[in-house]
């Protein structure tokens, strides 16, 4: 069972019954409890798309962590575009959307009892010598990752290497 | 890389097409088209053993090595 939802429900009621009891007010403490909640919900309806990547890659959205990291195929991008969706297929990530015209591939990591997950923007580049391939992740609530991007980077390419041997 | 993967002529001999080599070795298209091209790290034997049954031949006549 997933305990976070629970965990953060409980933790934001005791904070609520904290701020409600230390300023007398109701509407003040509610109000500062929202707001996170409402972005982490946002958050968690617009994760599943690629039109929203600049919500989640823009420097000016302070709430979140990104991490953004490059590595080299010698394979062609139309080529790759299907190959990394398999990869993808294959992995503990979970594919959510993608664009063959951009080259843009979405996937995710699941929710869990320490993280509400992260997204993985994939966009890839043609080369002379073949493709560059250009991961983002990036946290779906809160500013550190506790290096789950890092992780998630090299889970990526361990997943892609591993996967050019047939 | 000095290995030439000549895995196209020994399909246009045999007159088969990717996609059914892809459905008899059990191999996605993805991965033979990367196959095909000399682009992959490695390959298994077993796989290796499934595509020269499928396509009746040896090992030599889809790999290659061409010095360069």
């Amino acid at each position: 069972m997933n305990k976070t939802p629970l965990l953060l429900t409980a933790i934001c009621y005791a904070i609520y019954r904290i701020i409600s009891y230390l300023t007398g007010e109701v509407w003040l403490p509610m109000l500062i409890l929202l707001i996170p909640i409402g972005i982490l919900l946002l958050n968690l309806i617009l994760r599943k798309k690629l039109t929203y990547k600049n919500w989640f890659l823009s420097p000016l959205n302070l709430l979140l962590e990104r991490k953004t990291q490059s590595f080299q195929s010698e394979i062609k991008t139309d080529l790759l575009y299907d190959k990394l969706q398999e990869v993808i297929s294959n992995s503990t990530f979970s594919l959510l959307d993608s664009n063959k015209e951009t080259l843009s591939i979405l996937c995710g990591t699941s929710v869990n009892f320490w993280t509400w997950g992260e997204n993985i923007y994939v966009q890839l580049e043609e080369t002379n010598e073949g493709s560059n391939i250009t991961i983002t992740s990036v946290t779906i609530f809160g500013n550190t990752s506790w290096n789950r991007n890092q992780k998630n980077f090299e889970s990526f390419v361990d997943s892609f290497e591993a996967s050019l041997t047939i | 890389m000095p290995i030439v993967v000549n895995l196209d002529v020994m399909l246009a001999k045999q007159k088969m097409q990717l996609k059914e080599l892809s459905e008899i070795v059990g191999v996605s298209v993805v991965n033979l088209s990367i196959l095909k091209q000399s682009k992959v790290k490695a390959i298994r034997f077993s796989t290796l053993s499934a595509i020269c049954e499928a396509l009746d031949c040896q090992p030599g006549d889809i790999l290659e090595y061409v010095p360069e």
